[in-house]
């Protein structure tokens, strides 16, 4: 409990930095927000009027502390400069279609990689285990627009059998997810094998198999339950990673996510929007990161022990 | 006579696959880059007007694009770009890897603290998030994307140089080398460094396709090369706009990347076998 609390505490100060990091970088951008909302040929007093209305004209500091103080009070991000609407209102729409895209193509990925992976592991040096193995050593050096632009040509273009772009029925889903799966797919692989691998060479399977455990039985009891200790905290940690990897294809196939604003925000250089994204994607990756530690707490007491400051 | 330690690394070269496949792949990406105004028939800008979009044909073999460009001078073109990025990006992160990573090491205490907490930060947002923000500050184009992709990167490699150091600074070479009263300096980049060149070699060379393959990520989301640059990710963006009228436009740029990445994928696996066969696959 002691340990929970500890990391809570690191992971919102964790939150904090970056905000800070990200928050000064805008600051510092060369692009003058006050005069992209002015729009063309401004008057000065114009200028300075925009940027005290939306407090642009004070210190770095006073205006990163300001912006926290809202955030965290009212859920204020402040107005987008593009869209002239508040940011929450825009980005709190997208929060859901971007998380569900990405539970979706987790839970497909790791339930096609980490049979795949095992297998491997039993069977390694067979044929299977060399097709796979080369197969993911290709897959891995395939960017996933390029996998997207695959998809897209055979199942939009050749055989015309799913739309191409667009967000409105269950089979606009199906070729981004597609995308995201085979996008994961490998390395997971790959993970799941070298795990498996690991634990197949530690003398407690070799213990089992001595005392006459079944080949069955050892593998589920002893190979299965260890080697899924850092698949669990794979699973939890590539969540946000999944999201950053939606970026693009939210981008490829026009899907109204988080990913989509963020670019088209950073092109127009609209950094409130820009902010608040960056701000939430690091919130996810916190927890995510804290709910690993604990699976990982549940799964391998040692490691509970060891990092929770000694065993009381 | 005594087969000299070189030869027999050759030895071992010859009987590994993998580093043969991968370096006869790399070098010719390597030579097509070094000839690419020989290799390619057209230059990469200024097209034929009258030939836009022309399927593969004998005249342009994979095709013409919206502004009637030979589709494979430009690929041809586009290697010298894939390279450069492989070459500086590594370099950067290379650079900045081995010294974060050797002073942490080797001093320790408040300045490996700091270094931690950076690179818990950087772990907080992922990379191409990272890297877009980056790129936002200090502009769009390659060279901003390949110093933003490598700013992310490089923390990373600058973690396992810390975790060699430390484990190389306890030795009894480096006390040798302190009653010798060697410079901490010294013994950072003439004790401890040549320990870890193989480790480096194969951190690199497993870094690089990673690297390649985000920076392209970049171009293609605009804000890496901009146009009329024949960069791969670009040309790849710019062929899904007419997907349904010349799909080749954004197969044969994606093809090259997958060839090149690839080639450095397999090269790495080959050296990893060779120089340090206890390291991991990173996946």
């Amino acid at each position: 409990m002691q340990y929970i609390v500890k990391r809570l505490l690191i992971g919102v100060l964790l939150v904090i930095c970056v905000s800070f990091l990200v928050f000064s970088m805008l600051y510092l951008m060369p692009g003058d927000p006050v005069h992209l909302m002015a729009g063309e040929g401004a008057s000065q007093e114009r200028l300075d009027e925009i940027a005290k209305q939306y407090g642009l004209d004070k210190p770095l500091m006073e205006q990163y502390v300001n912006w926290l103080k809202n955030v965290l009070t009212r859920r204020n991000f402040g107005i987008s400069f593009k869209y002239k609407v508040p940011v929450w209102d825009l980005v709190k729409v997208r929060i859901p279609v971007s998380l569900k895209l990405t539970l979706v193509t987790a839970v497909i990925q790791y339930l096609i990689a980490v049979p795949m992976g095992l297998l491997c592991a039993y069977k390694k040096d067979t044929l299977f285990d060399r097709l796979v193995v080369g197969g993911t050593l290709v897959m891995t050096s395939i960017p996933s627009f390029w996998i997207a632009v695959l998809l897209m040509l055979l199942f939009a273009v050749k055989f015309d059998l799913l739309p191409l772009s667009g967000f409105t029925s269950w089979k606009h889903y199906v070729l981004p997810i597609m995308a995201g799966v085979l996008g994961g797919l490998a390395s997971t692989t790959r993970l799941t094998k070298s795990e498996a691998l690991d634990a197949l060479n530690e003398k407690y399977v070799t213990t089992a198999y001595a005392k006459g455990l079944s080949e069955r039985a050892t593998r589920i009891r002893h190979v299965l339950r260890n080697s899924m200790i850092i698949i669990c905290v794979q699973i939890s940690q590539s969540i946000p990673w999944l999201i950053s990897g939606y970026i693009i294809l939210e981008k490829i196939f026009v899907i109204p996510g988080m990913g989509g604003l963020l670019i088209n925000s950073i092109i127009y250089q609209d950094f409130n929007v820009v902010q608040c994204l960056i701000f939430i994607i690091s919130i996810m990756t916190v927890i995510c990161n804290i709910l690993a530690d604990m699976v990982l707490g549940l799964l391998d007491p040692r490691i509970r022990i060891s990092t929770g400051g000694g065993d009381k | 006579m005594n087969a000299s330690p070189f030869r027999e690394f050759l030895r071992s070269c010859y009987k590994n696959l993998n580093f043969i496949v991968g370096f006869i792949m790399l070098l010719s990406v390597i030579l097509t880059a070094a000839f690419a105004p020989k290799i390619a028939p057209y230059y990469f800008e200024g097209g034929n007007p009258n030939a836009k979009f022309t399927s593969p044909c004998p005249e342009y073999i994979l095709g013409t694009d919206n502004m009637g460009r030979d589709l494979f001078s430009r690929i041809v073109y586009g290697t010298r770009i894939t390279l450069k990025v492989a070459l500086i990006g590594g370099t950067i992160q290379l650079f900045l890897g081995v010294v974060v990573g050797l002073f942490c090491g080797f001093y320790g205490g408040v300045v490996d603290r700091f270094m931690l907490f950076f690179a818990d930060l950087t772990w907080c947002v992922p990379g191409m998030v990272m890297a877009l923000a980056v790129v936002t500050v200090i502009g769009s184009n390659l060279t901003n994307a390949i110093i933003a992709i490598a700013l992310v990167n490089w923390a990373s490699m600058a973690r396992t140089v810390r975790a060699k150091t430390m484990s190389l600074k306890n030795m009894a070479f480096i006390e040798t080398g302190v009653a010798f009263g060697e410079s901490n300096l010294a013994l950072m980049f003439r004790y401890i460094l040549p320990n870890i060149v193989p480790a480096l070699i194969v951190m690199v060379s497993m870094s690089l396709p990673g690297t390649i393959m985000s920076t392209t990520t970049l171009s293609f989301l605009g804000v890496g090369s901009q146009p009329p640059s024949p960069d791969w990710g670009l040309m790849v963006s710019d062929g899904i706009k007419y997907i349904t009228k010349a799909p080749w436009l954004a197969i044969y740029p994606g093809l090259a990347l997958v060839y090149t990445v690839l080639s450095f994928t397999i090269l790495g696996e080959g050296l990893r076998d060779l120089l340090d066969p206890r390291m991991k696959s990173l996946g």
